[in-house]
């Protein structure tokens, strides 16, 4: 056979080696190193771990940066690759940052519901950020579904939190603001009970396919169509890897909360209500008062604009800023739209409200 | 799938003595594999003539593209409603790639660049079709069955387990929680510990525990102040109930104070 080979013309056999490659990645996924900036664990509870990022580096900024993603899928988008990373560019202008992962929850996690993540691990995740960084204040900043949840432990707990950054937050999920999945989940067509009943939680393919089919052809087609143009005309790869890595590497959807998403706000909209309650407080979010970011992208499918949008009029912070990038979901996360529109954006609201140490 | 299970039968005599007939689920799969064990004898050859390649190109295309055609076809609602917006795209397609005089290029590399040309047009009619109520309704019916299902088979499984004697996740699961729970309270110690040597609790300074002395005293006074009083009740015998009478005391005496 490979004397066979032998025989083909070079640039025939580097055309096959590439097919080879691109279905090994069709089959098997992308490989990719991510989420490579240093980091140090300070706390863990359960199966969520609270990392200080660059813990050596020098700290410009004495507010420190606490971030908290969703529940499905990993954190380490935040931090993707070398020069592509948030929480690199965040850490190398001398912001102390922290990271909340949640990690991946097992059966025995079932009963996980936004009342624990916000009062059993938001709560004390923020005491260790204040007292390793020696700050009296922080900044909490969520991302998706983190975003909401950020929304709701701001409104709970305004205390100390000096700024506020939500990034594709969705509050408001008003059937007319929520696209596909709105209809998807509406209340004749989705029992978040039956789901719960049958699966526990809810399997990582299950939503992965869910949020794939809100766009089926560019998932489904269009994401190989970009890795085959990459391939064969030797095009870096490294980021669209790392994302298809990402992509693929969900997490579970704890029983409770994901109950709780689909009944309490895709179908009954209580948070724009102030109808949530968490351990018996009503989530109000006119209890926030401090600055707020809040970003969103205007091609989002998941987090629809205005879905993002609603949060300005709801709070009550007279620093406020909305701010919307021609981008997607994770789109405005990395690559090179994100190094020119979502990094500086952040970086230069938070460096104004951070307290800089004089030099 | 009628045309491949013609092509690919099972023999079945029905009560009416007709052979009935079932799809074989292999069978787009065996015409594809046909063509490209055909595209691996010519590609391992020792010489091929252009015509030759192109024919081979040709041959792989077409049965690509009929394959995918046959399979989306026997799809109904969800595949089956776009299907003629992919059998126009795939003849397009075809026309595009073997109508240009030449060797046709690179399969893929002319997928790539039909899907930019025609991504937008494709997306639209996809998200257009998944707005349809009875697409709606019908991906609900079938997460529904499938939810149905699959509960019936966890309960099934985890009772013929449980028979058996054998541990099923649910029972790791419960072990797993327990753990969980003696965890959460190991960290709960860990906190106040920590609050403790971080300073988050305050310690009793000596004004504090100097002020709750004198706060200890004053009560004292009041109990013993109560108990005189009570015994003088006792003693004189004037009918008043001794505790409206005591209240009251304590009462002006609390308001006086503050």
């Amino acid at each position: 056979m490979a004397e066979r080979r032998g025989a083909l013309p070079p640039e025939l056999e580097e055309t096959f080696e590439k097919y080879a490659e691109g279905a090994r990645i069709m089959f098997e996924g992308a490989r990719a190193r991510t989420g490579q900036t240093s980091k140090e664990e300070i706390w863990a509870k359960n199966k969520a771990r609270l990392y200080r990022y660059a813990p050596g580096a020098e700290k410009k900024y004495p507010v420190p940066i606490l971030m908290i993603y969703a529940l499905i899928n990993k954190p380490y988008v935040l931090d993707l690759l070398p020069g592509n990373s948030l929480i690199e560019h965040l850490t190398g202008e001398g912001f102390d940052v922290y990271l909340l992962d949640w990690g991946v929850p097992g059966d025995e996690d079932e009963d996980l519901c936004f009342e624990d993540y916000v009062f059993d691990y938001i709560r004390p995740a923020v005491k260790r950020v204040l007292r390793t960084s020696r700050a009296d204040e922080y900044t909490l900043f969520g991302y998706c579904m983190g975003g909401t949840i950020a929304a709701m432990h701001a409104s709970l707990f305004p205390e100390k939190l000096k700024n506020l950054v939500l990034l594709t937050a969705p509050v408001d999920f008003a059937p007319e603001n929520t696209g596909l999945t709105g209809l998807w989940t509406s209340e004749n067509r989705l029992d978040p009970d039956l789901l719960v009943e049958s699966f526990g939680n809810i399997p990582s393919e299950f939503i992965d396919h869910g949020m794939q089919m809100l766009k089926p052809v560019t998932n489904y087609v269009g994401t190989y169509a970009t890795m085959w143009e990459y391939l064969l005309e030797d095009k870096p790869m490294e980021t669209w890897a790392a994302m298809n890595k990402w992509v693929k590497d969900g997490t579970p959807f704890p029983g409770s909360a994901f109950k709780q998403w689909i009944r309490d706000f895709y179908q009954h909209n209580k948070l724009v209500k102030s109808e949530i309650e968490l351990r018996g407080r009503r989530v109000d979010l006119s209890n926030i008062i401090c600055p707020l970011l809040n970003i969103a992208g205007e091609r989002d499918h998941i987090c629809l604009l205005p879905q993002a949008e609603a949060t300005m009029g709801l709070v009550s912070s007279e620093d406020k800023e909305f701010f919307a990038l021609d981008a997607g979901h994770v789109g405005l996360m990395v690559g090179g739209d994100a190094k020119k529109g979502l990094w500086p954006k952040v970086n230069s609201w938070l460096a104004e409200r951070s307290g800089a140490k004089k030099s | 799938m009628v045309q491949e299970a013609r092509a690919h039968k099972e023999a079945d005599p029905s009560e009416d003595g007709e052979e009935r007939r079932y799809p074989d689920p292999y069978g787009l799969y065996r015409r594809w594999f046909e063509a490209t064990g055909d595209s691996q004898a010519w590609t391992y050859g020792e010489t091929v003539s252009p015509e030759e390649l192109e024919e081979l190109w040709r041959r792989w295309f077409e049965t690509t593209t009929e394959t995918f055609e046959g399979g989306v076809g026997t799809q109904n609602g969800l595949a089956g409603d776009m299907v003629p917006l992919w059998e126009e795209m795939a003849g397009e397609l075809r026309e595009e790639m073997l109508s240009e005089g030449d060797l046709p290029e690179d399969p893929i590399r002319h997928f790539v660049r039909w899907y930019r040309a025609n991504s937008e047009r494709w997306s639209e009619a996809a998200d257009q079709h998944l707005r349809k109520e009875e697409v709606l309704e019908s991906a609900g019916r079938f997460f529904e069955a499938y939810a149905r299902s699959h509960k019936q088979l966890r309960r099934v499984s985890e009772e013929g387990l449980k028979n058996l004697r054998v541990p099923t996740r649910s029972d790791v699961a419960r072990v797993a929680k327990l753990v969980v729970v003696v965890e959460d309270k190991v960290d709960r110690i860990e906190e106040a510990f920590e609050e403790f040597i971080h300073g988050d609790s305050e310690p009793a300074t000596a004004a504090a525990v100097g002020s709750l002395e004198e706060r200890m005293d004053r009560l004292e006074g009041k109990m013993d102040r109560i108990l005189d009083a009570l015994e003088k009740l006792g003693a004189s015998g004037d009918g008043e109930s001794p505790s409206r009478a005591n209240g009251r005391g304590i009462f002006l005496e609390d308001s006086e104070e503050g």
